[in-house]
């Protein structure tokens, strides 16, 4: 426990905390509209993106900022229009982000170990401006959420009778995608490409199995959010384990437990 | 003279590559109650939703109270438009109460960035009693049986203090006391209000009921439209064919 004296162990704890509170709003949205697969296509193409940009030695971000806004550009309109099944669009999206990525990671130029580290993450050597890009994604994430809390429950609840009562139901399901894309970029660095979207998944859909309100779904997913991750650097710490896979093992465990003990369950069972 | 509420001129409507209705137009004055009655696949649904624009017209307009509905105006005339579908499949788990999904109605009429006023919510007050639905209020919606969530749907549409109504088989799901008690509603509604209406439904005694005028539609066309004693006519040769 030593290490919590360490300034970059601080900044990982910090790092933790902004990423559980962004993938677990994100994730409500992710879990409660049953998009996932746009969600898994999101976090490959950012990868790929990000692994470009360590190719052309420019930035990582930005790169994968620019992926991810191209899956949702491809996939929202096939989403929304349903002219494609979202088992078909998810496939060929992940296998070619993913051909993309394995392509970029063989023609880099230098050793391998900083594409390794976009795979897997590495929270603990996250720097001041991943900090800051990550800050201004959770305020973004937090002030969309509460200005439009109305207008997102009603697309979340069922997008054509948002569309019918006249909010613009489908701009806002651009918002989801294209804020979902940057939280996934502005996360890459710290939890890694594969791993990125379990920590979107798990902790909301650990929230959903115990409540009923949305309000509290956002607390508990950002709350389960942030005790993966700061449960999963200590577990890391304590263990020499690699920090990302061991926040998405903890979040996977909330996940089981939420599972057992869903007040949810009990009732569907009665 | 009375106005037009809604005209239809030439329309078709199609989903993908399949047109569903061909070149109808039709005028509903305000204030009408109109039926739509045909078989399975007779298009009816689709026109419905073509009128309040979740349906694609692919050929011909739409005007509302003699403006053209378009992508510019669609949603300031889907917040004077109630909608109740005919089928609604939602997760059980989902987390929203019956009187969130009740207020989500009013939603588009508040506007952005503001939460629904004093006024709003004893508007809303005042439609759920009606409905009788305060009981089932704090209630998950997804917890809630077909007929007690048609309920809900048509408190959310009547929320908005609509000028037109589109009813998908309202009636489906309900039991014979609650048909009783929603078509009381929809009567004392019409005599106050006199909304524009049209209902979907299979249902003659219901249409015989409600109905001032019946559209009968096949295969995207309408093959009559008239009032109830013409309809009768109709459905009796009908039958004797």
């Amino acid at each position: 426990m030593e290490l919590i004296g360490f300034a970059f162990f601080q900044r990982a704890l910090f790092s933790a905390l902004l990423a559980g509170i962004a993938c677990g709003i994100v994730g409500v949205w992710i879990v409660t509209m049953r998009i996932s697969f746009i969600g898994v296509a999101i976090s490959h193409a950012a990868f790929a993106g990000a692994l470009l940009g360590l190719v052309l030695g420019k930035s990582v971000i930005f790169f994968s900022f620019l992926f991810s806004f191209l899956a949702c550009a491809v996939l929202g309109p096939l989403s929304d229009k349903g002219q494609l099944h979202p088992d078909t669009s998810i496939g060929i999206i992940f296998s070619s982000t993913l051909g993309l990525a394995f392509l970029f990671m063989g023609v880099l130029p230098e050793g391998k170990s900083q594409a390794l580290n976009l795979l897997w993450g590495s929270i603990l050597t996250i720097t001041h401006q991943d900090t800051i890009l990550l800050v201004i994604t959770v305020a973004l994430l937090i002030i969309v959420s509460i200005l439009f809390f109305k207008e997102l429950q009603s697309v979340i609840f069922n997008r054509e009778m948002a569309k019918a009562s006249g909010i613009s139901a489908t701009i806002f399901f651009y918002l989801i995608l294209f804020l979902s894309g940057m939280t996934i970029s502005t996360t890459l660095k710290s939890v890694g490409g594969l791993l990125v979207f379990a920590l979107v998944i798990n902790p909301a859909a650990a929230a959903y199995q115990i409540t009923y309100s949305l309000k509290k779904m956002y607390l508990l997913s950002t709350l389960f959010g942030v005790l993966s991750g700061w449960g999963g650097l200590f577990l890391a710490a304590q263990f020499n384990l690699p920090a990302g896979a061991s926040i998405v093992i903890v979040s996977t465990v909330i996940f089981i437990f939420s599972v057992l003990f869903s007040p949810k369950r009990v009732n569907n069972e009665n | 003279m009375k106005n037009i509420k809604i005209k239809l001129n030439n329309i078709s409507v199609g989903y993908l590559t399949e047109t569903v209705i061909h070149g109808l137009s039709t005028e509903i004055a305000e204030g009408e109650f109109v039926g739509l009655f045909g078989p399975n696949g007779a298009g009816k649904t689709t026109l419905l939703c073509a009128i309040n624009g979740l349906a694609q017209i692919t050929e011909g307009n739409l005007y509302i109270d003699n403006t053209e509905f378009n992508i510019f105006n669609e949603n300031k005339f889907r917040r004077v438009m109630g909608y109740v579908p005919q089928h609604f499949d939602i997760d059980p788990k989902i987390p929203i109460l019956a009187e969130e999904v009740v207020s989500m109605g009013r939603y588009g009429k508040t506007g952005l960035l503001r939460f629904p006023s004093t006024k709003d919510k004893d508007f809303i007050t005042e439609v759920c009693a009606l409905l009788e639905i305060q009981h089932l209020l704090k209630k998950p919606f997804g917890q809630l049986s077909g007929g007690e969530r048609k309920r809900v749907l048509i408190a959310r549409a009547l929320v908005k203090d609509p000028e037109i109504m589109l009813f998908d088989e309202i009636f489906a799901w309900l039991d014979v006391k609650m048909i009783d008690r929603v078509i009381a509603i929809i009567r004392e509604i019409q005599t106050k209000r006199r909304i524009t209406t049209l209902m979907v439904s299979h249902d003659i005694e219901i249409i015989k009921t409600l109905c001032t005028r019946i559209i009968w539609m096949e295969d995207g066309k309408i093959v009559f439209d008239g009032d109830r004693e013409n309809f009768l006519k109709k459905l009796e040769v009908k039958q004797w064919n």
